[in-house]
Order: structure tokens, then C-alpha cells, then sequence
């Protein structure tokens, strides 16, 4: 029996159509694994589902009734509970507080707290939870909070507990634990459904998958059983025909920047673990990863902004160090990986974000007075060469396309003819073409003899324009190999967590 | 003397306990209690504003807290509503609020800075309780409203943090998402909190005019309103916390009235629990922190 | 001429809400007045004609509106990068005493060197005052809005000390420094009014700075710090010199203002002398939209309204005071421009409507009215 059906669900964002007419189904007592890449809606949909996105066209069932859920609360009263990526616990409160917060045990109107405790208490042990009810959950191991969220949806007699990438922040000893916990929730009859982007996860816990990619929904009657691991990474990095324009690298000078032993720690785990890289000049290392494995820290630490345990970053031999002024001053450009966020202003022109970074060097500076002139010059130079479509260089660059913003980025970081470029999700958010013209101006830069780190989530990209990849998973990088001996499937393989014997093992299950 | 320092530290401390108070509710909502000063005027204004007219100080004390909560509307429309950032907001409340009260101290009674004198609340004195021993002695120059605060912070402590409207509340300040995802209406529960913070910031102001006074005059709040932001912020934003930090400035106010003739300058000695808790503050500045979801919306 | 008329339409789109704003704000405090028993209309038309029916009134206008420009710049410095310096009042006090000080106690000097002490001693205490802030932010995360009002109180205490006690005048009653010398007055630009030649120096400065912020390396770097905290700092900027600097030059503002009503105006630093010129500044600066030389303008405006609500006031029983409940409203109204668009649509316009429909409602409107 189906406890929700979902059909023909749409939901569009500025810009983007996230959802797109996506039919869903969950079974009674089965864990689904919504399987796709970052972006891929999986998250967009259950939201929808949890009344906390809207959506433009659909409808819900609920046990074979249609039912309105316009707000969480409506979900919550029908059984249905979501547990967040990002936790959605007060860390100031007990576990017991986070618990029972929203849906409270009175005595009149006072919380009755001996009830509190005891139903808590109980909870945890008929689940087996081993948590301290009293403790504040900011004093909690992330596995930990992530049982007190699970224990919210079971205090509220959910029926269908969404979790959107639950592992993600797991050791693998709490994702086993974890999935102890789904299967005897799956027994007392729950419905569960999992977002995630980990083959062997869902292959080790899923009953059903279904496949939603670039927001289409692929297929939702996968048995993760029959599936292969190629199978599913096929449907959900979908087949990549045309790579676009390759060109390698013509010739590969030496090593100019190199990073060694860089440790990370964030509350109490490595983020970072011990990574070395090497990048020669003439050739761009790609990183490749699925999001949230450290690519981030990864890019504070190279960049100075951040300053990790432990890190020794040489550029020609020479070590560097400081704030992410004296990383620029070096040589080292950045293209951030959040272009709004932390590359431009977008309430100033186009000019003012082209000096952004680089305000200081007598270029653009006189007697601490902005030469204005040059500047505008300039701008006007820049403009014209990166192709930023704008009318002149005074226009905000709030006003211009992502592709647009990201060639002023662009502009400012190759302009200044650094030795080493470190960039981040150059194409995110831009357009086809402009994102050739951007991947061509990178390729540009390698070809006068600079070394480049891309780094991104985009597959084909990486793929695409490195010399050398490396992939990213969990902190580390796990594997290193030249462009063009790994296909995307078995680089996705990698990315996901799995190993290229795996691989071996699923295409002789197929051929056999 | 110590008996006297007493009555006065207790009588000088009810308005920041009051309004201090109120900005606990305000802060735990997650908004800067920064319009207490506004609130606490409008309240001292309009309080006696209301006693003027009817004759009875409890009528009064209606208008005043009725004009704090208006107050804390306009806070909450400015910042719940059209997200202004609560340090101008609460910046408006006050601007408001100053240059309110003056105009209407003129319109009505036509003078600059001062109303006439009208039917205040009345002190013990003369009442058995004057009888009672030692405690009589302190206990004669307070007033009903004494009492009042004392059940006041009883109750605010309380329904903060043994109610589920306080769990609740608690939780739209530390963080409207999460909040927002169980199902509670965070926009509701930071007008209430404004509400609060509103009623208990007038009533405070009610006290310094109708409960000293029996009048309003210009300047009557003296900066209290932003102490009482600075005590929450001592007290951990808390009634109870309030209680203590009211006492501790109220203390050397105390003393400031008392010891009149002493060789020790008056301004001087007052400076003293300010560069003291603004030192602790400095020290304490990364550990004790508000809650986490301050000026933060449901739908950031 | 299509340049034209598109510098037209940004400097309207500039302008625009604090326009709106004003006008609101007149509105709001014409209810007011009508309330109070007084025609509106006749009272802001006798408020503008008498604030420039003569020469002295003029100067009038002009001489209320220099501690204004002081202040308004100075909250305005600080806001470019993001900060929020609520601490003007205390700052402009501390600057006032340090001026009445040196005024009064350097003796000996001639006017060109002791008036510029003076002046620069009065900007070096607000400056004090305005950076040991920004410390106290930068190397404790205080958060300023908690310090800055705190320092206030410290500050309005101790030089109400300073001028009761040990530097009280002889035989005076109420608490006074001594009159500063002669050679540290500033000079009046009319006879019989409060207009001196510190308004050449708040415009002066006000030009400067809108130099400093729209030329010079540091204005930009505040700017981009005020506008993308986090671009700035992936950029390497380094905020906290900045955040210095810009609260240290707001509290100089800020000093300055006392510096010039003490040396130009009172001659000694009398106990609670300040009209509010530092929350003023606030609503200056809001008005202004956190420009230096709009601030001026926007001073200038609020000058008008005091200025001439103290003329009618002398004449008629209007009481003056409602002009700080216009000003209050001004920033009431600035602060929240989507509360503007609400009020001017006469909906709760939450998301921007697609342009046409926008046209549409503009036609709408129009029509209704």
C-alpha cells in the first residue's frame, strides 16, 4: 500500500525549475533511497512534501487521500517528520526540550516535566538510543544529534520519516549504528525514505531507489538488490556524450605549488586529512567530489582564510603564509567558489569588483587614492576582453547574469597573470556558452605556463578541462590519475565512496 | 544607614527589574532589547498622562503599559515584519519616544519639561505594615507596585521557563528554523515576546513617575531602559538574573542619594557599576552569548 | 541625452526613498499637528517662510544645522562599514570637555596655535572613545551597540563630575567649566547669532570625506566591508583596521561637534548642554542615506524645521517640539523602505512584482487618487 503519492510535482526557483513534474510513491514499511547528484531536487521534493517549499502544480496523497500540506505543521499532524541536513536543534536546550519542543507534555500550562523526562526516557530505550535525556545537545557528538532528531520524529508518532543525506556527517561506526536504528524502524512498521548521493549506502540499506536527475525523475522502481553499482551511478550522473572542447596540456613545467600534510580538525573530526598536492605549472589538477567531503576547507586553508592544525604550502619552494591578503600578493589567485557570496559586491560596478583584492598594488592605488582613471580604463579593457555583457563598466554587477558576474571574477583573477590559480566552481550557475569561454580562458592561463586547481562539483567539468584529477571523499583525496584513464563511471565510482574493485565486481555480476 | 540604603537599593531597583525583565522576553525572542528606553518613557509619559485625566494612578498604570506595548508594536513592525535591523529599530522606538513626550507635555500642559502633580501611588508609610519590625522600616517607602514586581518576576521566570509558551518562545530566539519546523508560528511568538518586553518596560516607567514621582518630568528614565540592557545582558536574560543586576546598580544609585554630603563626587561613584559591568561584559563578550537566532527570521 | 536621462533615473531611484521618507514623515507629523489643535499647512508654511524671512533667521537655520552636520557624517562613517556607532552622544561629550579643558586652562597661546589645539583636542577624545570601541569589538568580540551605550553612560557621568567638581567654576551653582580664553573661541560669521565658521569646517570635512569615501582606497575597503562582509575578507581585507579606523574617525566627527559648540557656541562646557546632537545624527544620517554630503544637505533640512518651529514658536503657541517627532518619523520611515513600498502601493507588497504589473499598479494608483 502506498502511504503518500505525490503527482506531477513542479517547483520552479528564479531561474531554475528544480522540481519538474516528478510523480513520487512510498510504500508502507519500506525504506526508499531518493537517489541524485547535488541539485538533482531530491531535497526540493521532500520539502514539498514537509510543507516547507510550496509547490507550483501537484498534489498530495496521503493513504489514498488527498490532503494540503501548506505548512510543517500540517505534515507533522499527519505522520510525516523530516530530519534536516543541517540539524534543526537548539544546542542550548536538553535533549529532552529539542524532543518534546512544539508538542509538550503539560500540566496546565506549565510543561510537565516529569512526564518529560519519563517519556523521553523511554523513548530512547525502547529504541536502544544510549542518550543522557538531561544532556545539552550542544555537548553531543553529531551522531548523537542525529538520533535526538530521529527521536523528535518518533516522539511525534511519525509514520514516514524523511532524512535528507543522514550520513553525511557520520563516521562509518555511527552509519552502521544509524542503520541498525532505520531497520528496526522499518520493522515496527515506519516508513523511511533517505536522500542521498551514496551508492553503497543505498545498496546496503534501501529496499527500493528512485533516480531523480536535474530535477526529472529517472526511475523509482530500482532494486537495489538487482542493480549494479555502474547501473545506479549511471542513472544518476546520467551519460555524459559530449565533454565539449579537450585540450590537454602541451607541455608540463615543474612543480611550483605544493601543499603538504594539511590537517584540518572542526569539532573533534578530521575535516581534512593529512592531504598532499602537487601542481606543476602548464597543467590544471581537477578535484573531484561530490560536495561537502572538505572541498570547502579545502579551499579556505590553500586561499588563507582559514588556518588548519596543520599545513606546509610552498609556491616555488617558498613557504607562504598569512591572511589571504598575502596569499594574493604571491601570486595566488582565487576564484571563490560562492561567487555572490564571497567574490563580488553586487551592489557596486563592475569596475570597483574588478580591483576588488587587488585595491592595494600601485596599480590601482596612488598615495592611498584610487586612480580612478586607470581603473576605468581598464574596466572598460577588461570588460571587452572577458565578454561581460554590460553596458558600460558602471553598471552594479547585481544587475548582471552568473555568467556575466562570474567573467568579471574571471577578469579580475587572470588579468593579473598569476603563477598559481586556485578556482572554484567556475561554471556554476552560467550558461553553456559563457562557460566554454570560461573554460577556455582557464585553459588560456595554463598554456602561458600557470598552475591551476579547479575544483567542482560538476563532473563533465573536471573531466573536461584537467590535466590530472584527483578525487576527493571524506577528507582526503583517494585517488590520483591522469586525465582520460578513468571513465566518469568509474570516477563517480570513486566519488561515492566505492572503490574500482567494486566496479569489476558489478560489471562481471552483469555480464554473468 | 544600612537600613536606609536598603529601602532606597530595593526602591531604586524595581524599574530596572521591570524592564529588565521585559527586554529578557524581547532578547529570548531573539530581538535586541535595545527600545526599553523608549518604552520606559512612553510608559512614565503616558502613565501619568492617564492619571492626569481619571483621577486614579491604576488607570494610569493602564496607559502606560498600553503605551510601552504600542512602542514595542512599532519595534516589532519594523523588525519582525519588515526586517530592520533591530539596533535601528530599536533606535526608532527610542527617537520616537524622546521626542514624543516633550510634545505632548507642552500640548497638554503647556510647559517645557515638566507635568503638573497628580494622584501617584501612595507609599506604606502609616500602614501596619510600617509595624512590621526591621522589615517595616523598608518596607515604608515602598509601594504597592513593590509587591506587584515581586509576583511579576515570579511569574515571568516561571512562564519563561516552565511553560510551554516560554519553551516555545526560547526556541524561536535560539533558532526560527528550527522552530518553524516543528510547527510553531515564530512571527507570533516575537510580537508576543515584543509584547511582554513592551507591558513590563511601560510598567517600569510607570513606576519612576506615578510610583516616585507622581509626575513626569523630561529625562525622568536618566538612560535606564539601556541599562536594563546591559543587566540582561549580566543577568544571562533572565527575571531572576534581572533581580540581581537591578539590585547591583540600583545599589550605588542608592548610595548616591544617600550619601549626599560625602567627599566622594555623586556622578563619580555612579561610574563605578558601569565600567564594572562593562568590563565584565568585554571579558565575557565570546562566553556568554544571546541566543543564538538573534535578529534572525524563520525564512532567512 | 539618453545619458542624461539615465543619470537622471539613477539619481531619482537614489533619492526616492529618502524623499518618500520625508514626506511621510511630514505627513505623520502633520496628522499630529492637526491633531494638537493647529492647521498643518499653515504651520509647515510658516515653519519654511520664517525660517528664511531674514538674514538672522537664516543664519539661524544654518547654525543649528552645524552640530547636525557633525554628527550626521559621523554616524554615517561608521555605517559605510557596516557599524552601528550609538555611542555619538557620549563621544561628542567627551570631545566637548576636552575642548572647554584646553580652552580654558591653556593659557598663554596665541589664537593660531590655541584654538586648532582646541579643535583637534576636542576630535582626539571623541576619536579615543570611538577606537577604544572598535577594540573592544575587534579584540573581544563586544558586540557595539551593548558598549557603545554603555560608554554613554560612563561618559556622561564623568564629565558631569568633571564640570561639578574639580573643574567646576567659581561661584557658579549649576555645574560649568570655566569660560575658555578668548584665543580659543571660534570666530561668528553673523553678529548676535550662533552661526560660527565650524559650519565651513563640518562642510569642509563632509567634502572631504565624500572624497575619502568615493576615491581613496580606505573608503572603498569600508564600503565593500559594509556592503559583503565575507567578500571583503575573502579579498583580504583586513576588516578590523578598518573597523578601527572608521570608528575612530566617527568618534572624531562626533567630538568635533562638541569641540564647535563649546568654543563657538557656550564658551564652557555646561552639564547637559547637548540637544541630543548625537541621536540627531542618527536620523541625519538615515535621512541622508549614509552619504557625508548628503548628510550635509539632509542637516541643513532638519535646521529648516528647528530652526524655524523656534521662530514660530517665539510668535505663536506652537510648540517646537514636534519637530523632533518629524525627525524621529524620518527615520522611522527611511529605516524600512519596504514598509514605504507598502504604505505607497497600499499593499503588502512582499516579493517585486514583474515590471509590468508594477506599471499597471502605478496607473492603478493613479487613478484611484
Amino acid at each position: 500500500m502506498n502511504v503518500i503519492e505525490m503527482k506531477n510535482i513542479s517547483k520552479s526557483f528564479p531561474g531554475t525549475k528544480a522540481v519538474d513534474a516528478v510523480d513520487f510513491r512510498l510504500e508502507q514499511g519500506e525504506i526508499l533511497s531518493l537517489l541524485g547528484e547535488n541539485g538533482a531536487g531530491k531535497t526540493t521534493l521532500m520539502k514539498i512534501l514537509y510543507g516547507m517549499h510550496s509547490m507550483d502544480t501537484g498534489e498530495i496523497f496521503f493513504k489514498g487521500r488527498p490532503v494540503e500540506i501548506k505548512k510543517p505543521l500540517d505534515a507533522i499532524n499527519l505522520g510525516i517528520c523530516m530530519v534536516h541536513q543541517h540539524f534543526m536543534l537548539v544546542s542550548a536546550f536538553t535533549v529532552a526540550d529539542n524532543i518534546i519542543a512544539g508538542d509538550e507534555p503539560c500540566k496546565g500550562i506549565f510543561v510537565d516535566k516529569k512526564k518529560e523526562y519519563q517519556v523521553v526516557k523511554d523513548l530512547i530505550e525502547e529504541f536502544h538510543f544510549n542518550i543522557d535525556p538531561h544532556a545539552k545537545v550542544g555537548k553531543l557528538s553529531v551522531g548523537e544529534q542525529q538520533r535526538v532528531e530521529i527521536l523528535k520524529t518518533l516522539y511525534r508518532k511519525a509514520e514516514v520519516i524523511i532524512l535528507d543525506e543522514p550520513t553525511a556527517v557520520l563516521t562509518p561506526k555511527e552509519v552502521d549504528d544509524l542503520f541498525v536504528v532505520l531497520k528496526n524502524l522499518r520493522a515496527s512498521g515506519k516508513s523511511i525514505v533517505i536522500i542521498t548521493h551514496k551508492l553503497k549506502e543505498t545498496k546496503a540499506i534501501a529496499d527500493r531507489v528512485m533516480v531523480l536527475r536535474d530535477g526529472k525523475l529517472i526511475r523509482d522502481d530500482v532494486d537495489p538488490a538487482q542493480a549494479s553499482f555502474t547501473d545506479l551511478s549511471d542513472m544518476m550522473v546520467g551519460r555524459h556524450v559530449d565533454l565539449g572542447v579537450v585540450e590537454r596540456a602541451k607541455s608540463r613545467g615543474d612543480v611550483i605549488f605544493s601543499v603538504e600534510n594539511l590537517t584540518l580538525r572542526e569539532k573533534g573530526h578530521d575535516v581534512l586529512d593529512a592531504i598532499n598536492l602537487k601542481l606543476h605549472s602548464g597543467e590544471i589538477l581537477g578535484i573531484a567530489g561530490i560536495e561537502g567531503n572538505g572541498q570547502t576547507q579545502l579551499l579556505e586553508c590553500i586561499t588563507g582564510l582559514r588556518q588548519p592544525q596543520s599545513m606546509d604550502l610552498r609556491l616555488r619552494g617558498e613557504p607562504v603564509k598569512g591572511g589571504p591578503s598575502a596569499f594574493l600578493r604571491k601570486g595566488l589567485a582565487h576564484i571563490p567558489e560562492d561567487r555572490n557570496a564571497m567574490g563580488l559586491v553586487a551592489s557596486m560596478s563592475i569596475s570597483d569588483n574588478l580591483i576588488l583584492g587587488y585595491q592595494d598594488t600601485p596599480e590601482y592605488a596612488n598615495h592611498g587614492f584610487l586612480r580612478r582613471k586607470t581603473i576605468l580604463e581598464q574596466a572598460d579593457t577588461l570588460r571587452q576582453e572577458f565578454q561581460v555583457k554590460a553596458p558600460d563598466s558602471q553598471t552594479k554587477v547585481g544587475a548582471l547574469s552568473g555568467g556575466n558576474a562570474q567573467k568579471v571574477i574571471i577578469a579580475r583573477a587572470l588579468s593579473k597573470k598569476p603563477d598559481v590559480l586556485i578556482v572554484a566552481q567556475p561554471t556554476r550557475g552560467v550558461d553553456v556558452g559563457a562557460s566554454e569561454y570560461i573554460r577556455g580562458r582557464i585553459r588560456q592561463l595554463r598554456d602561458g605556463g600557470a598552475a591551476i586547481l579547479l575544483v567542482s562539483a560538476d563532473l563533465d567539468e573536471v573531466m573536461q578541462l584537467s590535466d590530472r584529477i584527483a578525487v576527493m571523499y571524506e577528507g582526503k583525496l583517494v585517488y590520483e590519475v591522469e586525465a582520460d584513464v578513468l571513465s566518469d563511471v568509474e570516477l563517480g565510482m570513486l566519488m561515492t565512496g566505492g572503490s574500482l574493485a567494486d566496479l569489476k565486481k558489478g560489471k562481471e555480476e552483469g555480464n554473468g | 544607614m544600612i537600613i536606609l540604603i536598603i529601602a532606597a537599593t530595593l526602591r531604586m531597583a524595581i524599574p530596572y527589574i521591570l524592564a529588565s525583565t521585559g527586554g529578557a522576553y524581547s532578547v529570548r525572542a531573539g530581538i535586541t532589547d535595545l527600545g526599553c528606553e523608549g518604552m520606559m518613557i512612553g510608559g512614565a509619559f503616558f502613565g501619568v498622562l492617564g492619571a492626569y485625566f481619571s483621577g486614579s494612578p491604576w488607570i494610569g498604570l493602564l496607559c502606560g503599559v498600553v503605551a510601552g506595548m504600542v512602542f514595542a508594536v512599532l519595534n516589532g513592525i519594523l523588525h519582525v515584519t519588515f526586517k530592520v535591523n533591530p539596533a535601528i529599530s530599536g533606535v526608532c522606538v527610542n527617537l520616537l519616544s524622546t521626542a514624543l513626550a516633550p510634545l505632548l507635555v507642552k500640548l497638554v500642559w503647556d510647559n517645557e519639561s515638566m507635568s503638573p502633580l497628580v494622584n501617584g501611588f501612595t507609599s506604606f508609610a502609616g500602614t501596619w505594615l510600617e509595624k512590621i519590625p526591621v522589615l517595616g522600616e523598608i518596607l515604608k517607602t515602598q509601594n504597592i507596585l513593590f509587591f506587584l514586581t515581586l509576583v511579576i518576576v515570579l511569574v515571568a521566570w516561571a512562564f519563561l521557563f516552565k511553560t510551554k509558551f516560554g519553551l516555545r518562545l526560547r526556541m524561536v530566539g535560539e533558532d526560527p528554523v528550527a522552530a518553524s519546523t516543528v510547527g510553531l508560528n515564530t512571527i507570533r511568538y516575537k510580537y508576543t515576546g515584543q509584547l511582554v518586553c513592551g507591558a513590563l518596560s511601560g510598567l517600569a516607567g510607570v513606576y519612576l513617575s506615578l510610583g516616585q514621582l507622581s509626575m513626569y518630568t523630561e529625562g525622568m528614565t536618566a538612560g535606564r531602559g539601556y541599562i536594563c540592557m546591559v543587566i540582561n545582558v549580566i543577568g544571562g536574560y533572565n527575571p531572576l538574573g534581572a533581580v540581581w543586576g537591578g539590585c547591583f546598580f540600583a545599589f550605588f544609585e542608592a548610595l548616591r542619594t544617600v550619601i549626599q554630603n560625602a567627599s566622594i563626587n555623586a556622578n563619580f561613584l555612579m561610574m563605578i557599576p558601569y565600567v564594572m559591568t562593562l568590563i565584565a561584559i568585554v571579558i565575557s563578550a565570546r562566553r556568554v552569548l544571546p541566543p543564538a537566532g538573534m535578529g534572525k527570521h524563520h525564512d532567512d | 541625452m539618453a545619458n542624461l536621462k539615465k543619470n537622471g533615473k539613477a539619481i531619482w531611484l537614489a533619492v526616492k526613498t529618502p524623499i518618500l521618507a520625508f514626506v511621510l514623515a511630514l505627513i505623520a507629523g502633520g496628522i499630529l499637528i492637526a491633531i494638537s489643535g493647529y492647521n498643518p499647512f499653515w504651520v509647515y508654511y510658516q515653519v519654511f517662510a520664517l525660517a528664511f524671512s531674514s538674514a538672522k533667521n537664516i543664519a539661524s537655520v544654518f547654525a543649528q544645522a552645524t552640530p547636525l552636520m557633525f554628527t550626521g557624517v559621523a554616524y554615517a562613517i561608521a555605517a559605510k562599514c557596516g557599524l552601528v556607532n550609538l555611542g555619538l552622544e557620549g563621544q561628542m561629550l567627551s570631545g566637548a570637555m576636552m575642548s572647554a579643558l584646553l580652552g580654558a586652562y591653556l593659557k598663554g597661546l596665541p589664537m593660531i596655535l590655541h584654538l586648532p589645539i582646541c579643535v583637534l583636542g576636542g576630535a582626539l577624545a571623541g576619536a579615543a572613545i570611538g577606537g577604544l570601541t572598535a577594540w573592544l569589538k575587534n579584540r573581544f568580540g563586544a558586540r557595539e551597540i551593548i558598549t557603545t551605550v554603555m560608554l554613554n553612560e560612563i561618559i556622561a557621568l564623568f564629565v558631569s563630575y568633571l564640570c561639578n567638581d574639580p573643574f567646576r567654576a567659581e561661584g557658579s551653582i549649576w555645574g560649568m567649566t570655566e569660560t575658555i580664553q578668548d584665543s580659543a573661541v571660534i570666530g561668528k560669521l553673523m553678529k548676535n547669532t550662533q552661526l560660527t565658521y565650524a559650519i565651513f569646517l563640518a562642510i569642509a570635512l563632509a567634502i572631504l570625506l565624500e572624497i575619502v569615501m568615493k576615491r581613496s582606497v580606505v573608503g572603498y575597503k569600508m564600503q565593500v566591508i559594509g556592503k559583503n562582509l565575507r567578500a571583503a575578507q575573502t579579498a583580504g581585507i583586513r576588516v578590523n583596521r578598518i573597523f578601527l579606523f572608521s570608528f575612530a574617525l566617527s568618534g572624531a566627527l562626533a567630538g568635533l561637534c562638541g569641540a564647535s559648540m563649546i568654543l563657538g557656541v557656550n564658551f564652557k562646557f555646561i552639564d547637559g548642554f547637548s540637544d541630543n546632537y548625537g541621536w540627531s545624527g542618527i536620523s541625519v544620517a538615515a535621512l541622508a542615506a549614509y552619504d557625508p554630503l548628503f548628510s550635509v544637505v539632509s542637516a541643513i533640512l532638519f535646521g529648516i524645521l528647528k530652526a524655524g518651529a523656534m521662530i514660530l514658536n517665539r510668535t505663536s503657541n506652537v510648540p517646537k517640539e514636534f519637530v523632533s517627532v518629524i525627525q524621529a518619523f524620518v527615520v522611522v520611515f527611511v529605516a524600512a523602505p519596504n514598509m514605504i513600498k507598502a504604505i505607497c502601493s497600499f499593499q503588502w507588497l512582499k516579493k517585486r512584482l514583474p515590471a509590468g504589473k508594477k506599471q499597471e499598479n502605478r496607473k492603478h494608483k493613479e487613478a484611484g487618487t
